[in-house]
């Protein structure tokens, strides 16, 4: 009877919080917020659970040579923005910094990071740092504001099934190859 | 007195409600996870808790029991902490009584030792942990003597990243705890980060970890002033985990390693 007993909590715990994990992750070289040429990682994960819905993101992007700047590409009602910071960024051309939940950034091909796949993933940058404060140890850099979007190949990097879930390592941030 | 940049940087961990004082390694579990995240950015850190456990003793008798009461059966001894975290979180967060006077102030003087240091700090709140944070850093900015809204040298905290808040729910929102106190005019911007998943149960207030939808918790905390001076940003985060799992995995995600690294380097 124990037995049964238990192997109906076993099941009932696995239907509730049964899942599969997944991390994406996608590479490019382009021009980084000065004009140089540098790495990008951009990661997400994705919790697929057996009943009910899936969770994802943010979406991590990682800069090779610039290991302080982390900058996030979240769900929002505009899509899956990045949205700048006062005080840290602002628009190409402009002396200011932009305001409070200013769009710097975005993932076009896709409305929410629970739909986004393996593949073609574009992202438009509009913002570009601004110079660093006393605090900051490091200038921020991202990828260059462009009109034209980044096209990253994203791929399935890991894919695991838990009774409870697992949180999944991210990438490292990238090497730096010539500061 | 104000604050040195080129001085250690100080993260002040502050945990949620314990199964007991062994469980009270939030600050190595803090430094493992920068660690695992920071490569090698150029930056001296050390972190550090502030405990208020034993304040809270006699009220967690009634959850160890509970975790005991769990452990006899297989499945209790997996999920026993997290249900004794969030249950404890919810119940003990709506008291404001002398005990939680008693560790707002402790809080408040240890943010000060540090910043007569010379040390800049930066908070990293959990669960309830992040009601009396809350409540220190605006009674701070309030009492007119720090927060210079034209000098982060004159600030005793850099930044808050608050994970697993229950500051969202109905039962927080008594009298001045509806929005954030504003800054007043100047160049500088405070940085909080709400990260939360959407199936933690102590966020959402749903026992049953109902996915939680929508985009804003922290962020409507915001006055709406333009001299506020607040960067409030809610972030949805996928810790891997569901129902009671997800309410302790924060202290596991790249994600909030990559948040807290970003935080504590500007």
């Amino acid at each position: 009877m124990t037995r049964i007993n238990l192997l109906i909590i076993t099941f009932a715990l696995w239907v509730t919080a049964g899942c599969t994990n997944f991390l994406y992750q996608g590479e490019i070289s382009a021009p980084d917020s000065y004009g140089k040429e540098r790495h990008f990682v951009l990661y997400w994960t994705k919790t697929d659970p057996f009943i009910g819905m899936a969770k994802a993101g943010p979406a991590i992007l990682l800069t090779e040579c610039s290991n302080a700047t982390r900058l996030d590409f979240d769900d929002q009602p505009e899509g899956i923005v990045f949205r700048g910071e006062p005080g840290r960024d602002r628009l190409p051309g402009q002396t200011g910094s932009v305001a409070l939940n200013q769009i710097c950034g975005k993932i076009t091909n896709y409305s929410t990071l629970k739909e986004a796949l393996a593949g073609l993933l574009t992202v438009v940058i509009y913002c570009q740092p601004m110079p660093k404060d006393d605090f900051a140890v490091q200038s921020r850099n991202y990828l260059a504001a462009s009109p034209e979007p980044y096209n990253f190949q994203i791929i399935e990097k890991q894919k695991k099934w838990s009774f409870f879930g697992e949180t999944l390592e991210g990438p490292p941030v990238p090497d730096c190859r010539q500061q | 007195m104000a604050v040195d940049p080129s001085m250690t940087r100080k993260v002040l961990v502050v945990h949620g409600v314990q199964s007991g004082p062994d469980n009270l390694n939030q600050d190595i579990l803090i430094d493992d996870l920068i660690k695992s995240r920071i490569g090698n950015v150029p930056i001296s850190y050390a972190c550090e808790l502030y405990k208020y456990e034993n304040l809270n003793a006699e009220a967690l008798e009634k959850y160890k029991n509970l975790l005991d009461l769990l452990a006899v059966i297989p499945i209790g001894q997996t999920i026993g902490d997290a249900l004794i975290e969030m249950v404890g979180d919810v119940v003990i967060s709506l008291e404001n009584g002398k005990t939680a006077q008693f560790i707002r102030e402790g809080m408040r003087q240890k943010i000060l030792e540090i910043y007569t240091a010379g040390n800049p700090c930066y908070i990293v709140a959990h669960s309830l942990g992040t009601i009396y944070t809350f409540d220190v850093l605006n009674s701070l900015i309030g009492d007119g003597e720090h927060f210079d809204p034209g000098s982060r040298k004159t600030w005793p905290i850099q930044g808050l990243l608050t994970l697993g808040s229950p500051i969202g729910l109905d039962m927080f929102k008594i009298a001045g705890r509806n929005s954030v106190r504003d800054f007043g005019l100047g160049n500088e911007w405070f940085r909080w980060l709400n990260i939360w998943d959407p199936n933690d149960p102590v966020v959402s207030g749903n026992i049953f970890g109902q996915h939680l939808s929508g985009f804003k918790i922290a962020e409507n905390f915001l006055s709406g002033d333009p001299k506020q001076g607040w960067v409030i940003r809610d972030i949805s985060v996928d810790t891997g985990k569901s129902w009671l799992m997800a309410h302790t995995a924060y202290w596991h995600s790249p994600v909030v390693g990559d948040k807290l690294v970003d935080m504590i380097t500007s």
